[in-house]
């Protein structure tokens, strides 16, 4: 993951292979009741290869507080 | 012989037939009061050697004198005695003056043309009737001498004197003489606004008309009357008597008072003619058309699935508005809400309206939450957004969520939002997030009216929040101005993520 800074817009960056999820945003499983009924969706996080940070991110430290990238691969498992 | 004169104020008051009842009423040409009442003005006129020079009153108003010559016919016939209509009228405004002592010989008006050339003058003596004043005329015609004490036209004023063309004057000066040998009564302490608020130069069309003037505004009423009365459902005709009109008028009906109110539940022809209002509620499936205009109560009616259109324009009742709209499926344009400001929750706002077409403007401005508005509108023409002004909302969790219009999505943008988010609240916050990733078919256009119209959070001192399009949407945007646009709202401190799809 890269931040550059000389683009207007800035642009955070997924390496090669790779793509950005928040850290926040991670898988949960359905929830059923007992009669099987889904009381609870499945979430599966949100991806972008792209981002164009707000101002207030001026490091790649500070974007990595709130983002982290993962292997495409490993996601579509 | 002034009982010989037309009291004009009795020709002017009350529904005589010598007045225009159409129009409104005297108009002046020309009130003096004001200007006159500055002693300054004698000052001025001694000064300037006995109004040697002319000194016009101010504020005058031209005035087409066309009309003049038709109105003095009328009062020219009535009056006895005065060959010049002219003299009547000079002699009514001159009444109340010359009992206080003052006009006469030394008083005159002059006549102007529209380039102030001297047209015409003419001047009373004591009595106010007979003029009596001699006059020369200057050479660029805006300037003469008048001397009272000549006595010259003691018989009557030379008809040249008067104006022969009325329609050319334009001005009237009223001038007075105060030092003159024959004026020592003229003092101009004695002048007050009110003894000479009569210095009134009358419209024509407000006076009296000939008796055939008269005759014919008669005829005229009557043809008036009698086309009022066929409107009320009387029968008159030409040949009806004029007398029979009273007759007719006293039997027309005047109708009920309707009052009460009638309660229609059911569908056909109600008769409401003694009913002041109807309360209409006709419930049944695939034949409601319209919804009640005013929406009182929050909830999800089971009945809006079957609403298949609605009113231009509602209110609603101030307050928290949620589940408005929610579930009318057969909805294609969503209606404007008078009130909207006054709505101050509008969660599951138009949700799952899975035909909506149209949502129009709405000024959104004290609503602080959106949760789920604008949810689940799956359209399989477009969808287009107008402005939503969301200068309070703090909540806009799941906004559009699942929303994917098949055609195209348009978007006018969401003014301020963000402008009443906390700095307290955290980074990427949940309920701070712009989420339009479902719009797949959202127009280049529609982002950069919503990425321009994002509050600057930045410089409020927010921390970063989100705005997410979907990158189906996004690979299509190419412009210029879309990259800007997303420049602008980072700069304001928004993250612009294009999720994947």
């Amino acid at each position: 993951m890269q931040l550059l800074t000389y683009t207007s817009p800035r642009l955070l960056l997924a390496s090669k292979g790779k793509h950005i999820r928040e850290i926040t945003d991670v898988y949960t499983a359905p929830v059923y009741d007992e009669a099987g009924n889904i009381i609870e969706e499945e979430h599966k996080p949100l991806y972008s290869t792209v981002i164009f940070p707000g101002s207030q991110i001026e490091t790649l430290a500070q974007a990595k507080k709130l983002y982290i990238e993962e292997d495409i691969e490993r996601t579509e498992e | 012989m002034a009982e010989n004169l037309i009291n004009l104020s009795t020709l002017f008051s009350g529904d005589n037939l010598a007045l225009n009842t159409e129009g409104a009423g005297l108009n002046y040409l020309l009130n003096v009061g004001s200007d006159i009442a500055d002693s300054a003005f004698y000052s001025y006129a001694t000064a300037q050697n006995n109004l040697a020079k002319g000194q016009f009153i101010s504020n005058l108003i031209p005035y087409d004198y066309s009309a003049l010559s038709q109105t003095t016919n009328g009062l020219y016939l009535t009056v006895t005695g005065y060959s010049n209509p002219f003299y009547c009228f000079m002699r009514y405004m001159f009444e109340d003056v010359t009992s206080k002592a003052l006009g006469g010989q030394n008083t005159f008006f002059a006549f102007y043309s529209e380039d102030k050339t001297l047209l015409g003058l003419t001047a009373l003596t004591n009595d106010g009737l007979t003029p009596s004043c001699n006059y020369t005329n200057s050479t660029d015609g805006t300037i003469f001498a008048v001397d009272p004490t000549s006595a010259s036209y003691s018989g009557s004023t030379p008809e040249s004197l008067i104006p022969q063309d009325w329609s050319q004057v334009k001005y009237v000066r009223f001038n007075c003489y105060p030092n003159s040998s024959n004026s020592s009564l003229a003092d101009d302490s004695l002048i007050t606004t009110s003894s000479i608020s009569n210095f009134q130069v009358f419209r024509g069309n407000t006076l009296a008309k000939t008796t055939a003037d008269r005759l014919q505004k008669i005829i005229d009423t009557k043809a008036a009357l009698k086309t009022a009365l066929n409107r009320k459902g009387c029968t008159i005709t030409d040949s009806t008597p004029f007398a029979e009109y009273a007759t007719q008028a006293a039997n027309i009906e005047t109708g009920i008072t309707p009052t009460g109110i009638i309660d229609i539940t059911t569908n056909g022809t109600v008769d409401v003619t003694n009913y002041a209002s109807a309360n209409v509620n006709v419930v049944s499936d695939y034949n409601v058309k319209m919804l009640d205009t005013n929406l009182e109560s929050n909830g999800s009616y089971n009945i809006s699935t079957f609403i298949t259109q609605l009113p231009d324009t509602i209110s609603v009742v101030a307050g928290d508005r949620n589940h408005l709209f929610e579930g009318m499926k057969r909805i294609y344009k969503l209606p404007s809400i008078t009130n909207d400001s006054q709505i101050t929750s509008a969660n599951y706002f138009a949700s799952s309206c899975e035909n909506l077409g149209i949502i129009p403007d709405y000024n959104m401005s004290q609503c602080t939450s959106f949760d789920c508005a604008f949810l689940g509108i799956y359209t399989a023409t477009g969808l287009t957004i107008g402005s939503i002004d969301m200068s309070s909302a703090t909540s806009i969790n799941k906004m559009f969520q699942s929303t994917s219009p098949e055609v195209k999505t348009e978007l006018a943008g969401f003014p301020n939002l963000g402008k009443a988010y906390l700095t307290t609240a955290i980074a990427n916050y949940a309920n701070y997030r712009l989420d339009l990733r479902y719009l797949e078919t959202l127009t280049e256009q529609s982002a950069i009216n919503v990425l321009n119209n994002l509050y600057d959070i930045k410089t409020k001192g927010c921390n970063v929040q989100q705005v997410y399009f979907i990158n189906l949407a996004t690979d299509n945007f190419t412009s210029a101005e879309y990259t800007q646009a997303v420049a602008n709202a980072t700069a304001k401190g928004w993250t612009v993520r294009i999720i994947e799809d």
